[in-house]
């Protein structure tokens, strides 16, 4: 196992700030601390050359455990281990085998052409002149960003400073790559590159890469293995495809109605998910098609009618709702 | 031990080259600087002009030397603007924004990375030579011989001065890691430091003890031309060499108490 996770929780203090000049005021004197716990009681491992996904709502939890991950943050209890390092001991040795990207940080100097970022970062990595040439000749030509490397970086498009970014992150072949919504404000085809972009490179170089991300595609196609957390828990973690599984095989009917009924006559049946005008559908055990569908056709007057799996957008949404209170690991 | 020297060596010389080249990006806002830098020199100078005109002796000290201490004073506030003050005006940014998580995922010590980071030339250059200057001319005009051992022992004091200066004042900076704001007490440090422009033996002598052991600013720049004027007792000149190392130890455990402190940003 390369990552080792046992029973991570990270709280933050902070006071309350009520809307208002008064309570300003009030804060001067007088401050009211609360807790946020951010993560709580995560535990997990991770084999070298994994692709795994972090997916989770804004505010799960999934940046900050990347943070101790990567030993940016201390825990407030629980254990870590990197390649057998502690990682908020911060050792250099450990420091000098990953990277981390995020997508709303950027490590390359704004005013000065990316290759002087690059440059810097082979000093501080210790990288050999024909080690880094190669690499970079690499790297630059898998992400078609040769022309660029002269261009300052406050000149670059955002897909552009990402990819310099990635660059940046690489030029010293880490072992473990964490990215923190490396996609987030690309547009659609920029997404797509940087994606095939992870994906040639875990298989080439095997290296292990953990990333967090709401975009649904990010992980779908990414990621063999998806780490759900919500409310700083993990409430699934396995294959996406087994979201469905998870939630008990439920499955979704979708009726149109030649007229409308009345809601109660619906709720009978059984839950109703949506219900708009002559638009109806439910949720319901896979045990109970033949049941459900014998009593839909004969009480409602259905003019059409399907029965699909949920789509895992929707899987995912219904393990978030009940993250409050589930707290099953895989 | 030698190698890691060798590193951040080449470290730092690649920070300076970035800063250089980012900055002449830049060109007018870095004329400009010179010019507003130029002009605040013009109204230290004029201390130094009313001492000359009216040719007063202050507690012992003539036009010539008054002028060797405001000389000494002005170069080591360019050498402060040049290698630390943006780095420690920047630290209650990083706390504020969180950007000190990527500096402290690189395998270098992030205290030099965090602190030493930014090289500005732009409000440093003009004090630098001003200061130099003046010192030049103060001595010349004093007839104070010119030995090769005066001369390097008052380039060390220079630099342990420079050394001294980065320790006193990153301690401020540091409450940041608290406060997360820091320019009130940013301005309280700097209107110590502007204490310094004339010899500490204008003020009564407990503001000077204060200022020789506590929290000595003295030591940085009215060290050095005191050495060259003979005045500089031996007692003095052991605190001097003592003093650099022991600020920067304190200042080093600071650091590691206040980084422990940070709490990243949202992202």
């Amino acid at each position: 196992m390369i990552i080792e996770v046992d029973g991570l929780s990270k709280s933050f203090t902070y006071h309350k700030k009520e809307l208002g000049l008064k309570s300003s005021i009030q804060n001067l004197f007088r401050r009211e601390m609360q807790t946020k716990h951010a993560v709580s009681d995560i535990s997990f491992s991770i084999e070298e050359g994994e692709v795994v996904g972090f997916l989770g709502p804004n505010g799960a939890g999934k940046t900050t455990t990347l943070k101790m991950l990567s030993g940016i943050l201390h825990p407030t209890s629980g254990s870590a281990k990197v390649f057998g390092y502690t990682p908020w001991e911060r050792k250099n040795e450990f420091k000098r085998q990953f990277s981390i990207v995020m997508g709303q940080k950027n490590q390359l100097w704004w005013d000065l052409p990316a290759n002087e970022s690059l440059f810097l970062n082979k000093c501080i990595y210790e990288v050999d002149d024909v080690e880094y040439a190669r690499t970079l000749g690499e790297l630059t030509e898998l992400l078609d960003v040769k022309e660029l490397l002269k261009v300052q970086v406050r000149r670059l498009s955002l897909g552009e400073r990402m990819k310099m970014e990635l660059i940046a992150a690489l030029i010293h072949k880490p072992r473990i790559l964490l990215l923190d919504e490396p996609t987030i404000g690309l547009d659609i085809i920029s997404q797509r590159k940087i994606r095939e972009f992870f994906k040639y490179y875990n298989r080439d170089k095997k290296t292990t890469i953990v990333l967090t991300s709401h975009y649904m595609n990010d992980i779908e196609e990414m990621c063999d293995r998806s780490i759900i957390i919500n409310h700083g828990r993990i409430v699934f973690d396995g294959g996406l495809n087994e979201v469905n599984e998870r939630l008990g095989h439920k499955k979704i009917m979708k009726l149109v109605l030649s007229e409308p009924v009345e809601e109660w006559v619906l709720n009978q049946v059984g839950e109703v998910k949506e219900f708009k005008d002559t638009h109806v559908k439910f949720v319901f055990e896979q045990s109970e098609i033949k049941k459900m569908s014998r009593w839909v056709l004969d009480h409602l007057p259905v003019i059409d009618f399907t029965i699909e799996d949920i789509p895992i957008e929707e899987g995912i949404a219904l393990l978030y709702q009940s993250g409050g209170e589930k707290h099953e690991t895989a | 031990m030698l190698k890691t020297l060798k590193k951040y060596a080449l470290i730092y010389k690649v920070f300076v080259k970035n800063c250089f080249i980012a900055q002449m990006e830049y060109r007018i806002n870095f004329l400009f600087a010179n010019t507003i830098e130029i002009a605040y020199l013009f109204i230290k100078l004029l201390y130094v002009m009313v001492a000359f005109r009216v040719g007063v002796v202050i507690n012992g000290y003539t036009p010539d030397m008054m002028m060797m201490f405001v000389g000494s004073f002005t170069m080591m506030t360019g050498f402060y603007c040049l290698f630390f003050y943006s780095n420690f005006m920047n630290l209650s940014n990083h706390v504020r924004n969180g950007t000190l998580d990527l500096l402290i995922t690189k395998p270098v010590s992030l205290q030099f990375i965090a602190t030493l980071r930014n090289v500005d030339f732009g409000f440093s250059f003009t004090n630098v030579v001003a200061g130099a200057g003046m010192i030049i001319i103060a001595w010349s005009r004093m007839d104070i011989p010119v030995t090769p051992s005066r001369v390097l022992v008052f380039m060390l004091f220079i630099f342990l001065g420079i050394v001294l200066k980065y320790a006193i004042f990153l301690m401020p900076s540091l409450i940041s890691f608290w406060t997360v704001q820091t320019a009130a007490v940013n301005q309280m440090s700097t209107a110590i430091w502007d204490m310094n422009h004339v010899p500490m033996h204008i003020y009564g002598s407990s503001v000077r003890h204060v200022g020789t052991f506590l929290f000595p600013v003295f030591v940085i720049t009215n060290f050095p031309p005191l050495f060259v004027l003979d005045r500089l007792t031996w007692a003095h000149m052991v605190w001097f060499l003592i003093a650099p190392l022991l600020f920067l130890f304190l200042s080093r455990k600071l650091w590691n108490v206040a980084i422990r402190n940070y709490s990243s940003a949202s992202s």
